[in-house]
């Protein structure tokens, strides 16, 4: 029995569910990136941002942070649906780690290779929203509805276009496997033939984790913090880390699906298994850092101007894009 | 390796950390219940009464747009597979993508038109 369990937790298997890429480096990769935000706004800001705790430039801010977060008295309203408010949040936050699962960092790192692994992103990205719904109408109080709708709003006008400009991938590469997409990309990325593809994809996805400009459901000036308003402690804690989880999830989609994934310059004397993850993840940064920059340089934009974009422009720059890869798929690849 | 096992794992280390972290503050957090935490936020003034109204909020329209384009959607996702196995169908499944582009732009710009939009024009005609 003994024997098993260290062959267990040994094997392959537990080392990827459990290490990398599994559940480690997907909570270490939301840390950083919390931290990693109020470091690059700081900067933009020309302010200096965490520096006390911690000797590495504050580094130990965001554990303190949520080590406040874990002991504060978890409170919830009288008029809320108790159930509904406390379970949402909780939903909330676990559904972007299922993202991770399908995610390969390289050719042999992986959790779970699938056929159609793209498919399987999407729905759980698709899907990851409604909890968050939910916790906001279980709240029954007046700016997390206001905030609720908004959400609703933006998540239809940019859901559409997210799952178009996933499309002419598709068709380039002609498979679901994300890891047969990176390999598809061995000789030039997506990029290059898709931009319109990306620029899509990318303007979806902030829209999509409601990053600004694109805000609006927790518009702080305007609804003191939306949906989430009634949140506090580790409820809050939940929401905050699935919002992350989902911005990594999409940051890594993203360098997958058009920046060639594990793909770069070979290092001398680095091993393959190695050099793949860390192109990956250099990639990946390089768009959350594009992502969480726009909070700093951009103001909010108006619904009307947010469903303007969505409806108006994305969704038919989108299917104008798939009827330029299905001319490049038929008579130029 | 065997993938499934590796999910299994990452599955239940993933509702074990949430379980974990739900969990502390039933040990770490104080517990001092009163009638004003529990009040909903209406930015520390005394929560207005609840009254059934009407609530305007605007562009539902785009709601059925949603339900056309989700449509639309898989069907190009169909069609775009359909094209690898199918190859001799290029020229049509080309002409279909083109009139759905056509056809998007040209909503896009009715869209503009939308009638439930606030505009300048509509607030000036509600005073008289």
């Amino acid at each position: 029995m003994f024997s098993q369990i260290i062959e267990l937790l040994t094997s392959e298997e537990f080392i990827k569910a459990a290490i990398f890429p599994g559940i480690t480096f997907v909570m270490l990769y939301a840390l950083f990136t919390v931290w990693y935000e109020r470091k690059l706004l700081a900067r933009v800001a020309l302010r200096i941002g965490p520096l006390h705790v911690g000797k590495i430039a504050g580094i130990f801010q965001l554990i303190a942070d949520a080590v406040k977060l874990l002991t504060k008295e978890v409170i919830v309203p009288s008029k809320s649906y108790r159930v509904l408010f406390v379970a949402s949040p909780l939903i909330g936050g676990f559904l972007p780690l299922l993202i991770f699962a399908f995610m390969p960092f390289g050719s042999g790192w992986v959790i779970y290779p699938s056929e159609v692994s793209l498919l399987l992103v999407f729905a759980v990205i698709a899907v990851s929203p409604i909890p968050f719904l939910v916790a906001a109408w279980a709240s029954r109080s007046k700016y997390p509805f206001i905030g609720m709708l908004r959400f609703g709003f933006q998540l239809f006008a940019y859901e559409v276009p997210l799952f178009l400009a996933m499309i002419p991938v598709v068709m380039v590469a002609g498979s679901l496997d994300l890891r047969e997409i990176v390999l598809a990309q061995e000789k030039f990325p997506f990029i290059l033939i898709l931009p319109l593809s990306f620029i899509v994809f990318l303007i979806s996805s902030i829209a999509e984790v409601e990053r600004i400009p694109f805000d609006l459901p927790t518009a702080e000036q305007e609804l003191v913090a939306g949906w989430t308003t009634e949140y506090s402690g580790v409820l809050l804690e939940f929401i905050q880390l699935g919002t992350y989880l989902k911005a990594d999830a999409l940051a890594v989609l993203t360098s997958i699906l058009f920046l060639g994934g594990w793909h770069g310059p070979n290092m001398p004397f680095i091993p393959v298994e190695i050099q793949e993850p860390f192109w990956l993840i250099l990639k990946s940064l390089i768009v959350l850092s594009f992502i969480l920059f726009l909070r700093g340089v951009y103001p909010r934009v108006t619904i009307d101007r947010l469903l303007d974009i969505g409806w108006r422009i994305l969704i038919p720059l989108a299917l104008l894009n798939i009827f330029i890869a299905t001319i490049l798929v038929a008579y130029l690849l | 390796m065997q993938p499934l096992l590796a999910f299994t794992i990452y599955f239940i280390l993933a509702v074990a950390t949430v379980a974990l972290m739900a969990v502390l503050p039933l040990i770490l957090a104080p517990w001092k219940p009163s009638i004003k935490k529990k009040v909903s936020f209406e930015c520390g003034q005394t929560p207005l009464p609840w009254r059934e109204e009407a609530f305007p909020f605007e562009y539902f329209p785009y709601l059925i747009i949603y339900v056309a384009y989700a449509v639309i959607g898989v069907v190009a996702f169909i069609s775009s597979m359909m094209l690898e196995e199918t190859p001799y169908l290029a020229d049509r499944i080309i002409i279909a993508f083109g009139s759905l582009t056509i056809g998007a732009f040209f909503i896009g710009m009715q869209l503009r038109e939308l009638k439930q939009k606030v505009t300048p024009q509509q607030e000036e005609e509600q005073k008289y």
